[in-house]
């Protein structure tokens, strides 16, 4: 016999060996059809009910909302804890829950400028606030489920509504 | 047959995955018995200001190459970052702005002038990849013997009137997936060249140990792995706002690794479910692939990801962003993985290949099986002779 062809036989013999090894493994040889499944696990996920991410409850809004529009009725710019709490109502009105330094630098210019650089006189707070409470969430309501590339962009048209939004107010 | 590769950056230190694949292919190609040359300035990597020419000029000769290498032009990169970030933002430049900004993007006169003379002694001129000077004017000189290895993604650099001019000038392009043809084809129309689907070399004697990992990073639970950069533009961002909400959501002790350069920050509270190892030697990144239950690919612009073919060869599957093209092709084209377009895919994918160890391991196999079908370096240097380098 050629030497040639030991050599085939045996390349041929360790690679059915190598491959039964692997195969050994599969259970299931019959292809894997990805496009199925994910079709499947989208299905699954539209019968129980749509899977938002990082929801919030209305309630817990509602009562951050609460504690600081207490707060202003008593006619006392609100501490930094009370900012943060305000900081807080926004990014959920917004949805958000996770935020990179970018977007917190753009809401933080929000909430400076829903802040003012002047402190109000006594009793026009809870009404300011109310207002811009309101439009947050009307905006909120515009937001739909975010987009990861374009949240960055609408926060900024956001910010500079709000900011025409005062200018407006104040003439 | 003598053929170059142009590469604005040559060299181990070269950071970047059309360096590491024009260097890797290069080298096994000169190993088969072509005549290599490469062509490449003296600039370090496009991490480092090419103004600097941090190697010397000259010819060399490593690895069976002859590499010859150019000044870089110096150029105003102020200019340049002004210009880039109208790109970035997905202004439209002007033509005039255009020009400046292929003119400031990595040029070597000196290695125009070689080519223009020196350009006819090869039978086949690579560039490597689409973007920079040294592709865009380089191939001026020799359409007709001009191969185009795009590593095309799509971002605004892709749109420039330059590059569909310059697919349009290329005898042959060379892709990596069918979604980066269809993408070109997108973008610039019918392209005259030959269009070749070649995809990229892997090494696939990767070895791995799962154990040895989990003890050296003292971790014992499934973790879902993320390997490569750890940036915005690899949307890593995305991954820890996915698995955060994920957790929050389910029971259990799946983490989430992080191995590479750069960092992004972590909420507080998933400081113990998101570990970030920085960056990790090689073979340690080639354990973690094996002791991961599941790899994470959420990058939306790929023009191949190395990164899944290693993890596939170590039989671990893949999750992948549906929004990249590239990347949902190679799961669906495998077998190997799933892919997510929003948060609610991403849970339920998650949560099905944490469910499903059986179908976990065929997909394991299934991705294995396509890397080493497909893009082991044998075939891809057979591919380069047969189809890219032949009349």
């Amino acid at each position: 016999m050629p030497t040639i062809t030991v050599v085939d036989t045996t390349r041929t013999i360790c690679h059915r060996v190598r491959h039964m090894i692997e195969s050994g493994t599969q259970k299931d040889h019959t292809p894997v059809d990805v496009e199925a499944i994910v079709a499947d696990i989208r299905r699954r996920i539209q019968s129980v009910e749509p899977k938002a991410e990082a929801t919030v409850t209305e309630p817990a809004m509602d009562e951050d909302l609460k504690v600081a529009c207490d707060t202003f009725s008593g006619g006392h710019w609100p501490s930094g804890g009370v900012v943060a709490l305000i900081r807080k109502a926004i990014y959920r009105m917004l949805g958000l829950k996770e935020f990179n330094a970018r977007i917190v630098a753009i809401l933080s210019r929000i909430v400076s400028v829903l802040n003012g650089t002047n402190v109000p006189e006594s009793g026009t707070i809870l009404g300011n606030q109310h207002r811009t409470i309101n439009m947050l969430n009307q905006f909120s309501k515009r937001l739909d489920q975010y987009d990861d590339v374009k949240i960055a962009e609408r926060l900024a048209a956001l910010e500079e509504e709000i900011k025409r939004k005062r200018v407006s107010e104040k003439s | 047959m003598k053929i170059a590769f142009v590469s604005p950056f040559f060299g181990t230190e070269a950071a970047g995955g059309a360096e590491s694949e024009c260097r890797n292919t290069a080298i096994r190609l000169a190993a088969s018995g072509i005549n290599v040359e490469i062509l490449t300035t003296c600039a370090r990597d496009i991490h480092h200001n090419w103004n600097m020419n941090y190697y010397a000029q000259g010819v060399a000769r490593e690895d069976g190459l002859t590499i010859r290498r150019f000044r870089t032009e110096h150029v105003n990169l102020e200019g340049f970052d002004a210009l880039n970030k109208k790109i970035i933002q997905g202004v439209k430049l002007s033509e005039e702005e255009e020009r400046l900004f292929m003119a400031l993007y990595v040029n070597s006169l000196d290695l125009y002038r070689y080519l223009s003379a020196h350009g006819n002694d090869h039978d086949w001129i690579c560039f490597i990849p689409y973007l920079f000077g040294t592709t865009v004017y380089g191939s001026l000189f020799n359409p007709a013997r001009t191969i185009l290895i795009p590593c095309l993604h799509d971002e605004g650099y892709a749109r420039l009137q330059a590059v569909k001019e310059l697919f349009h000038r290329s005898a042959r392009i060379v892709f990596h997936v069918n979604a980066e043809r269809e993408l070109a084809q997108r973008l610039y129309g019918d392209l005259p060249g030959r269009i070749l689907m070649i995809g990229e070399g892997i090494d696939t004697d990767l070895l791995s140990d799962a154990d040895r990992f989990r003890a050296r990073y003292n971790i014992s639970s499934p973790f879902v792995l993320y390997a490569g950069r750890k940036d915005e533009s690899k949307n890593v961002h995305t991954l820890i706002r996915y698995f955060t909400a994920y957790k929050e959501a389910h029971q259990g002790d799946l983490k989430l690794v992080l191995v590479g350069p750069a960092s992004l920050p972590i909420p507080e509270r998933m400081k113990d479910e998101i570990l970030d190892l920085g960056f990790v030697p090689h073979q340690d990144r080639n354990d973690a692939y094996s002791a991961a239950t599941v790899f994470c690919q959420p990058s939306l612009n790929e023009s191949f990801s190395i990164v899944m073919m290693e993890s596939w060869l170590c039989k671990t599957p893949c999750l992948v962003s549906g929004k990249c093209a590239v990347t949902r092709e190679h799961v669906v084209r495998s077998g190997g993985g799933l892919y997510f377009d929003n948060y609610a895919d991403f849970d339920g994918c998650l949560t099905y290949l944490m469910e499903q160890p059986d179908m976990r391991n065929r997909m394991g196999l299934a991705g294995r099986e396509y890397v080493l079908s497909q893009f082991a370096w044998d075939t891809i240097i057979s591919r380069y002779i047969r189809e890219v380098l032949a009349d």
